[in-house]
């Protein structure tokens, strides 16, 4: 009997420290991107938790901060060794800067999908990442800017149509002026969407010049992207923006004159707004369906006859820290976003699109998301890959000319001049 | 003196260092080592992450005074900004003080609330107010325009470099002028009644009893008032950030602000810190100046 119990009590042991064992691996993700975050979006807790459920041996934490915060709660964290196993970036600058704590995760890629790993991911999910070097993270949802929003409603009560260039531009923002309605709504103020509509603008007009320019191998004060600071600046000169553009921030300032007020008929945004296309967004679907709401490609303004091209851009990606106590947990789930489960998951949310191949909504969608998401598809064709500018000085070079030309007080070639001072200046 | 009383002063003296050591340690935690380091850093480029610095000597100052647009605004800006808001903030503050002071005591206590109330919200709050109300689309002030026919009025005050400026100043009057006011009748009741008196017996009327003896006795609160508005002028943040964010182009850009881009944005903390030692600079000597002029008017 005494052995019995004995044998009993060991057994027990013996499963409770294999049970332990079993659930002590744990891994911690933390990440700024809004959709991921409560309330607006669940795809954050749905990933977390659906990882648990196919991987139970590993406890799965998450933590979600507005952007500048996160930013700043993640340098500290990661300058103390308490940083998190698997950390949300935004591609370009930010990527840079904590390369030193990333750990590169292509031979994690290439160890379980083989050397063609990077064929499972749509080409313009990588093109910001795979530079060459080690890749450093990996996307999880492609977003898409760049394009032009139009509320059918009110430029039907004037007959007028989505322009296609600039010179409709123009004509449609007078006769909306005239009418006493707002024109082309952008909040100038941020620079996001500045800088949005300026690299629509120079992919169109400079075409692969753009890219090489940021990389310093063309210059900025080449005619084909001085056409572009024309143009941009032609926006506020030509009052084709709305007053006081510079003083409003896009969010929710300028977005609330669209989404809420109805009153902007054309809006310069990305494919994060198919959103509100979703019956469960509330008072924006509402909205949306009442304005008839479309998009259209950003307008021709280099005289070709075709649109400016959209910027396609991974809207998060995931990296893995390199004092990550269990980088293969680390990996597991960053796996399990990018290539698996939660990449569906993801892909269903329908506010972005998904960056592995061949994945597709298995969500049911409305006559209207089926367009908008058709419509997304296609720019995508013909999408540059990129939309962040790696270098910060450069890029704030080129914010501050924008600034300067919206306001009158440069030319576009002295702009041109200004922006190239610096990118020489820059060591790549 | 006898060994005993010599040993009662030195144990006197070291119970006294106890008792201020926990304030010099705070002090030197949270004062003089942030001070420091940030010096430390300005000789530095660092990009606020990476564990290691990388001196550069005087390199962030040397391209901050002769390769940085942006400064010869800022100080331009600081300037305009201060002495635009002290002198109306300190006008309006002795002016309606003097009103004040005037009235019953029941619509004096109503009107000092009315007055100061702006002074205890905060920035934000009132930089988000005045921004939609400065909204040329759809701000109060442009539908109130546009209902009286007056559309032609409405101009977009924080869009445009000329105008930015001087609406952030007028906002910043408009929150500290109350405060100015309540440190002025203040004042004005410490100036001694029998001066007044005398004045009255030698013939002096009103304006010439105000200037010539209200206004000089008030000239240590109008120093304060100048050195806490200058100090403020120099670390503007808030209101800044929320109404124009140091734009459009700059045109309202400050210290604070382009340290934090230059920080937080560009990654370029070393940089930023050089950015902060030159703003320290100046306020040490603004400090110093005021409290001597300050000193010497006692």
């Amino acid at each position: 009997m005494r052995r019995t119990v004995i044998a009993l009590a060991a057994c027990a042991l013996l499963f409770g420290a294999f049970a332990a064992s079993a659930q002590s691996r744990s891994v911690s993700i933390w990440s700024w991107q809004y959709a991921m975050a409560e309330p607006q979006g669940t795809d954050g807790t749905k990933l977390v938790q659906a990882f648990m459920k196919e991987n139970p041996g590993i406890k799965a934490e998450r933590a979600w901060n507005q952007y500048d915060d996160y930013i700043t709660k993640l340098k500290l964290a990661l300058m103390s060794g308490t940083g998190p196993d698997v950390m949300g970036m935004q591609v370009g600058a930010t990527l840079k800067e904590f390369s030193q704590f990333i750990e590169p995760i292509d031979s994690y890629a290439e160890r379980d999908f083989g050397k063609d790993w990077r064929k499972k991911l749509v080409a313009s999910s990588m093109s910001q990442l795979d530079l060459g070097g080690p890749v450093l993270a990996l996307p999880v949802c492609l977003s898409l800017a760049g394009t032009m929003w139009v509320d059918q409603t009110i430029l039907d009560k004037y007959g007028l149509k989505a322009p296609t260039n600039y010179a409709e531009l123009k004509s449609v923002a007078a006769a909306l002026r005239a009418k006493g309605e707002l024109p082309f709504v952008i909040g100038a103020k941020d620079s996001w969407i500045d800088l949005d509509v300026f690299l629509s603008f120079a992919g169109d007009t400079a075409g692969a010049k753009l890219r090489q320019a940021i990389d310093g191998k063309a210059s900025w004060t080449d005619p084909a992207m001085v056409k572009a600071f024309a143009a941009w600046q032609n926006l506020f000169s030509d009052k084709i923006v709305e007053d006081g553009a510079l003083g409003l921030n896009m969010y929710m300032d300028a977005y609330n004159l669209w989404s809420r007020d109805g009153k902007a008929p054309l809006q310069p945004n990305g494919s994060w707004e198919m959103g509100s296309f979703n019956p469960a967004s509330g008072d924006n679907f509402a909205n949306f369906m009442k304005h008839r709401r479309d998009v259209v490609r950003m307008i021709d303004v280099s005289g070709d006859g075709a649109p400016s091209p959209a910027l396609a851009t991974p809207d998060v990606v995931f990296a893995i820290n390199k004092a990550s106590k269990d980088k293969e947990a680390a990996w597991q789930l960053i796996k399990f976003a990018v290539f698996g489960a939660g990449q569906q998951l993801m892909t269903d949310n329908l506010a972005f699109f998904p960056v592995a191949v061949g994945m597709k909504p298995t969500v049911q969608m409305s006559d209207d998301q089926k367009r908008i998401y058709a419509k997304f598809q296609d720019f995508s064709g013909t999408a540059l890959g990129f939309r962040e500018i790696p270098y910060p000085d450069l890029k704030q070079a080129l914010i501050d000319q924008l600034q300067l030309l919206a306001v009158g007080k440069v030319k576009p070639e002295a702009a041109a001049q200004a922006v190239e001072k610096v990118s020489k200046s820059l060591a790549r | 003196m006898t060994m005993v009383a010599v040993m009662k002063r030195r144990s006197s003296g070291t119970i006294n260092l106890l008792y201020v050591l926990p304030l010099l340690l705070v002090c030197a935690a949270y004062l003089v080592y942030p001070l420091c380091y940030t010096a430390r850093i300005a000789f530095a480029e660092w990009n606020g992450i990476d564990r290691s610095l990388k001196n550069v000597g005087f390199a962030n100052f040397v391209k901050l005074f002769t390769d940085d647009p942006v400064l010869p605004t800022i100080l331009v800006n600081f300037v305009v900004f201060t002495v635009i808001t002290i002198f109306c903030q300190c006008f309006f503050g002795l002016v309606f003080a003097a009103l004040v002071n005037k009235v019953g005591a029941g619509a004096s206590s109503l009107y000092k609330t009315i007055i100061f109330a702006p002074a205890v919200l905060t920035p934000v709050i009132i930089g988000n107010v005045f921004f939609r109300l400065f909204d040329p689309n759809v701000g109060l002030s442009a539908t109130i325009l546009r209902s009286l026919g007056l559309g032609g009025l409405v101009v977009p005050l924080l869009a445009d470099p000329n105008t930015a400026l001087l609406a952030v100043c007028a906002v910043q009057i408009w929150q500290w002028t109350g405060y100015s006011m309540l440190l002025y009748i203040a004042g004005m009741s410490l100036i001694p009644k029998d001066v007044y008196e005398a004045a009255w017996l030698d013939g002096a009327r009103a304006p010439r009893v105000f200037f010539r003896i209200t206004v000089p006795m008030l000239r240590s609160t109008t120093y304060m008032l100048a050195m806490v508005g200058t100090i403020n002028a120099l670390k503007q943040f808030d209101l800044v950030y929320t109404l124009t964010r140091g734009g459009p182009a700059n045109a309202t850009q400050f210290f604070s602000i382009y340290i934090y881009r230059n920080s937080f944005e560009l990654f370029k903390q070393g940089y930023a810190s050089a950015v902060a030692m030159v703003m320290f600079a100046i306020s040490l000597v603004i400090t110093v100046f005021y409290l001597r002029r300050y000193d010497a008017g006692r």
